[in-house]
């Protein structure tokens, strides 16, 4: 089955067009839930990517079902002019040494997924994230 | 397209409502948020959001990093000129002392 192809499907089986958007994460924020609502269908899995703001050497790609997830993740502030594998969070942070922020995908939900955010240390800026869901 | 972002301080929860389009008193039932939840829409794909003294709020995410980026240049600069005044050095003997240096 082809994945947002509306001509060759039975529109029974029709699968909708993947949903891209974005949101953000205030790292200064206290641990907690982040929903993502308003996609149009429960997810399978979704790809993410995100930036930190302001200006810093953190950056995630990664994905997540709704049992695991994996990232690729800048670890520059840890150690110079290095990446890593997590693999457990599809979102990680590291924009100070020694601190992170990191985003689990904790729930498909029927309209969206929810992210539990939580931090080691005090991370600063915002977790800037894309994603891509699909059914 | 805009977004609606909920705050509920009270219990940590962060709804982001990526349509900007769903019914606001209904989103706030179906998650269990706090009576006192803040809500702010952001329709400019540049902006994002922050919380700040417990309030939510819109800033330029993009200014913001060409800010951070304008102030380390303009610090860098500032330390380079200080340098070159202590020790006396021209920008080519400056240049040959970074590339000496590694």
């Amino acid at each position: 089955m082809q994945v947002g192809d509306l001509t060759k499907q039975d529109a029974s089986v029709q699968l909708p067009v993947p949903f891209i958007g974005s949101f953000n994460r205030d790292n200064t924020v206290a641990d907690g839930t982040q929903a993502v609502t308003g996609v149009g269908f429960t997810p399978s899995y979704v790809l993410f990517f995100s930036a930190t703001a302001p200006v810093s050497v953190s950056g995630t790609i990664g994905f997540a079902t709704a049992t695991t997830g994996r990232s690729f993740f800048s670890n520059h502030a840890n150690s110079a002019d290095t990446f890593n594998l997590d693999d457990d969070s599809p979102l990680r942070t590291v924009n100070v040494a020694a601190t992170t922020n990191e985003g689990d995908l904790t729930s498909m939900d029927a309209d969206g997924f929810t992210i539990t955010w939580t931090k080691v240390g005090a991370p600063t800026g915002t977790t800037l994230c894309r994603f891509m869901a699909v059914k | 397209m805009s977004q609606k972002i909920y705050y509920d301080a009270v219990n940590n929860k962060e709804v982001v409502d990526v349509s900007g389009a769903k019914d606001q008193a209904a989103l706030i039932a179906e998650f269990g948020l706090d009576a006192g939840t803040q809500v702010l829409e952001i329709t400019n794909p540049d902006f994002a959001h922050e919380v700040v003294g417990g309030t939510l709020q819109s800033f330029d995410a993009k200014q913001r990093g060409i800010d951070a980026a304008t102030a380390r240049e303009t610090a860098r600069a500032g330390k380079e000129t200080a340098v070159k005044a202590k020790l006396g050095l021209t920008d080519q003997d400056f240049d040959d002392l970074k590339e000496a240096l590694g």
